[in-house]
This record gives structure tokens, sequence and C-alpha cells, in this order.
């Protein structure tokens, strides 16, 4: 809107009566003269008098019984409680196996000391909807520390995470196996992916 | 859990395993996801991939709900996205497939809603057209919207305004205040 002219969000509230009386008055008093917001107000409430008078949508009968057979497929949610007793029931025989695992590790076997590959085998196997994404390739990938802040890990593949992003405003590209956001806000790129499938392809914010 | 979530004791059944419980939310909120995909796709086939994917996804992850918001309103935001990633495939459709097989395309010219509104709503842009959709045709809030598309309240208000005055014009409706009234 020029200026001179009420902003859009007062001439939005006008339309939805969410001015209080006095802002109301002043704003009524400025479109009944002025040719150009009395149409933007008039627009504006057509179309949402267009909206709501559009016809509902029914969804097709069958789409429920699919919803359904997904259901059938896929093993159901689990959040389980478990009593702080119960959790060092369950723990103290891993330590143990950790203690041992560590002390073989600890024997030099004379290979190279490449690593970082145990997450990334936990997140391949909890992967969604996202297909062919290979361990192999990921593990050639370097550790994420070097390059940001790892704020998620969905499915892929990258190419559509970082077109998602994209989409959403964000300046993501795809960097090997990961999506780097650059110069992003890592609660807001974490909040955009809240809805995506868990799965292999890290999202990494880049340091500033 | 948002506080006085409808939805909140069948999610918590659910989030324990509870298959029927889930059952119950897919039939409350089926009706307006399809409905939010539908305005927001302008195909009722890719809609309904839209919304069977976005149950699935809500199922699967729904020990990730934490009740921060509304449950409907999480599933929106499921929904929202769900049809982002079908809107995705369909631009992305290779045109070789042309000679081959059906082309996905043509299901989608098939299925698509042509009435005036939907019209008028698949000029607008992407953006716009789900905020108008989840304002005026579901009757979300301006909160519940920044909630799901993940944009400042202001930047909802905006993009409601310029949705609406650009559909008023596409469909020939518009007149100054108090014409469109009488």
């Amino acid at each position: 809107m020029a200026e001179g002219h009420p902003s859009e969000l007062d001439l939005l509230a006008l339309a939805e009566g969410e001015l209080p009386g006095d802002r109301r008055n002043a704003l009524m008093q400025h479109i009944d003269a002025c040719p150009i917001c009395a149409r933007a107000v008039g627009e504006v409430e057509a179309g949402r008098a267009a909206l709501r008078a559009a016809p509902a949508v029914e969804a097709p009968r069958q789409l429920r019984r699919r919803v359904s057979a997904d259901l059938d497929a896929h093993e159901p949610p689990r959040r389980v409680y478990v009593s702080p007793m119960r959790l060092v029931a369950l723990l103290a025989p891993l330590t143990v196996v950790l203690a041992l695992v560590a002390a073989v590790a600890s024997i030099d076997f004379g290979g190279d000391d490449s690593s970082g590959g145990g997450g990334r085998e936990s997140a391949q196997a909890d992967e969604g909807a996202g297909g062919g994404d290979t361990l192999d390739q990921e593990l050639d990938a370097p550790t994420l520390a070097e390059e940001g802040m790892a704020v998620a890990s969905v499915a892929g593949p990258p190419r559509q995470v970082a077109a998602f992003l994209k989409s959403r405003g964000l300046d993501a590209r795809v960097v090997g196996r990961r999506v780097v956001v650059r110069a992003s806000d890592p609660d807001a790129v974490a909040r955009e992916l809240a809805a995506r499938p868990g799965g292999p392809i890290q999202v990494v914010v880049e340091s500033p | 859990m948002a506080a006085r979530d409808p939805d909140g004791d069948l999610v918590r059944r659910a989030q324990r395993g509870d298959r029927l419980a889930f059952e119950r939310l897919v039939d409350r909120h089926q009706a307006r996801l399809f409905t939010l995909a539908a305005r927001t796709l302008g195909s009722r086939d890719e809609a309904a991939d839209a919304v069977q994917d976005a149950f699935l996804r809500a199922w699967r992850r729904l020990d990730s709900f934490r009740g921060d918001a509304l449950f409907s309103t999480w599933l929106y935001r499921i929904c929202v996205n769900a049809a982002h990633d079908q809107r995705t495939r369909r631009s992305a459709e290779p045109a070789e497939l042309e000679d081959v097989a059906p082309d996905p395309r043509d299901r989608f010219a098939e299925s698509r809603l042509s009435d005036e509104i939907q019209t008028a709503l698949d000029a607008l842009d992407e953006t716009q057209r789900e905020v108008v959709v989840l304002y005026d045709i579901l009757g979300c809030s301006y909160a519940e919207i920044a909630e799901v598309t993940g944009a400042a309240e202001g930047t909802v208000k905006s993009r409601l305004f310029r949705g609406r005055t650009e559909l008023a014009r596409r469909l020939g409706t518009a007149g100054a205040r108090g014409e469109s009234n009488t």
C-alpha cells in the first residue's frame, strides 16, 4: 500500500472487524475519501465471501480403507514409560558390554582410524519414506562438527529435502549425502522439518 | 499436550499403541485434511495420495508429537508438507515416461477440480493459497496458520490479504467496500 494509506494489515483487520472503535472510525473516514483503499477492502471482502462459499470437496470412499491398510502394514508407535529402577536394571548389562567393547577397541589392530559411522547406522535403520540412500556413501562424509550444527535427520532423497527447504525460503543445498542450510536459525530449520519422516539425511546449519 | 486439545485423550491412547484411538482421529480429521489437500493441490487423486501419506507419517511419528500445539495443527502441518511433496513429484515427472506409460499428469488432469473458485485458487502463489484455504475454508486462526506454515503471524495476514484480493480480481467479484455486500 502506498505512503499515506493504511497498511494491508490495517485494512485486513478492518474487513475482519478486529479494530477497536476509534481506530475503525479513523480508517473508515480515510476509506470514504480514498477509492484505492475502498477498492482494496472490497476485494478482501469479496475474496473472503467467495472462499467461504466454496463447495465442499468430498473425500473418495476408498481413502479411508487405504489409510487403514497403511496402518495395518506399519507397527504402532510405542511410548513406553520406564521407571528409574528399571532403567538402571536395563542399563547395567549394557554398561558391562560397552566396557568390554572399549577394552577390545583399545587393542591396536594397526588399521586406519576412520570414525563416526555408529550413529549413521541407527539413522539408516530409522529411515522412513526415503529410498536408495546407502550407508557406504554416508561414511565418506566429513564429520558434521567441521561444517556446522546438525539440526535434523530426515528421509531423503537429499535433493528433495533441499528443494523443500528452498520452497520455505531457506538457502539450502545438497553437499554429498547431507543438506546444508546457510545463515539460518537452527531452530527455524528444525521446525520446518518437524513433520517430515525421520531418515538418514543429515540437515546441517552452516556456521556463519 | 496443548491446553484443552479436544484430541488429547485419543492422542495419548494412540501414542501407547492403541490403533483404534488413531482410527478415530483419522475419522475426525480426514474430511478437513482432504479439503485442505484438494484445495491446495487442485486434484482429488493427488489430494487422496497426500492425505494417505499424511496419516501414515502421523502414525509413524506419533511419539514425536509433544502437544506443544493442537494435534489438528500438527496434522495440518504434516498434510501441507505431504501436499508440497506431491506437487514436487508432479512437476518432477520425467517427460520420457509419456511414451511408455500413462502420464501421471493426465491423471492430474482427469481428477482436477474445475469449479470457478478452484481455477482462481490455482492461479495464486502457493503460500497465499495455503493461507486462504486454512483461514477461510478450514477456519484456522492466524496463530494456528503460523504454526502450520512456519511463517510469522504478520506474514500470514499479509498473505491472506493478498491472496483474497488476487482471488477477487480473478473472479471479477471485487467492488469498493459496500458494493460487494449489497
